[in-house]
């Protein structure tokens, strides 16, 4: 996929992954490299980035003897997921329209 | 690699970021890799599927409060340059230091305004000047005591002052911007400095 394009989903993957329960920086990863196919490393810049914009909280929970930082969706987290969600809707349209064969049939 | 180069040379690749920023980072990695571990990885295995240090630290270089600052001199990326520079200081030692690097910057801010409100000042008054010019010689041509020559000479002369008003206003507009850029790269400055001599105090991961 196009570099550039990936960007613009790892937003909406991250913060799809923070709504459904908070999560730490080793799960958020997991759930969106087997989607997205970046490196492993390359989410702590978006996450840091979602944080600093106000889209998560963060708090520690201790955790086998140490201390794990956890991700929170905000409201203003929401917000932006929401609207990131009705962009990826006009997507859809596009990806259905792309994905259809002369006949206006769907491709498998 | 281990857990423990990786961080090193995370770290190191790191030491010209705000402290808090690289503190950051650097719990972030070491959580990870640690959390990899549990999962039932290697420590050689979770580092070399991730990118080199020295890469992921020019991505946080990149989007670190002083790049954004330097490239975007908006007065709200200044003044967050600003606060990063002061996160560097935050050490007890360097507070006096600190101190009086802010007192310098606020002078030499101050002596930078001043010039431009002179200028300002300036040029209002040759904006003034020349329209009174010019709106006296219309009045004399209609009053018939001089020739039409020399006023056109007077209008002429203003348009040209107004011109160059207008020249110097884009200029005025064009050095703030510059002394915005300027003091996100002193701020920088100083962050690396300080980053420096850390460095050589021995701090370890």
């Amino acid at each position: 996929m196009d570099p550039q394009m990936k960007k613009g989903f790892l937003d909406a993957c991250v913060l799809a992954v923070v709504e459904k329960e908070d999560a730490y920086g080793y799960n958020v990863t997991q759930q969106t490299i087997n989607l997205l196919h970046v490196s492993e490393s390359s989410l702590y810049p978006v996450l840091r980035r979602l944080e600093q914009q106000g889209c998560f909280e963060t708090y520690n929970a201790e955790h086998g003897g140490r201390l794990r930082k956890y991700y929170h969706m905000t409201e203003l987290g929401r917000q932006r997921l929401a609207q990131l969600r009705s962009e990826m809707n006009d997507l859809k349209k596009i990806v259905e329209f792309i994905m259809a064969d002369a006949e206006g049939n769907e491709e498998v | 690699m281990t857990k423990q180069q990786f961080l090193t040379r995370l770290g190191n690749a790191l030491l010209s970021l705000p402290q808090e920023e690289r503190a950051q980072a650097l719990n972030y990695y070491r959580e990870y890799i640690e959390d990899a571990v549990e999962a039932g990885r290697t420590e050689e295995e979770v580092t070399a599927s991730m990118d080199a240090p020295e890469t992921i630290a020019a991505q946080l270089r990149r989007e670190s409060a002083f790049a954004v600052a330097a490239a975007k001199p908006t007065p709200r990326n200044t003044s967050r340059a600003l606060i990063a520079a002061l996160g560097i200081l935050s050490l007890p030692i360097t507070l006096p230091l600190g101190i009086a690097i802010i007192a310098i910057a606020a002078a030499i801010l101050a002596l930078l305004l001043s010039l431009v409100i002179a200028a300002v000042a300036v040029i209002v008054a040759v904006v003034v000047m020349g329209i009174m010019f010019g709106l006296r010689n219309i009045w004399l041509l209609g009053s018939g005591a001089v020739t039409g020559g020399s006023v056109a000479f007077m209008i002429g002369s203003g348009l040209i002052g107004l011109a160059l008003s207008i020249l110097a206003v884009m200029a005025l507009v064009l050095l703030v911007q510059g002394i915005c850029r300027a003091m996100a790269g002193f701020f920088r400055w100083i962050g690396q400095k300080l980053a420096q001599k850390r460095e050589k105090g021995g701090e370890t991961v």
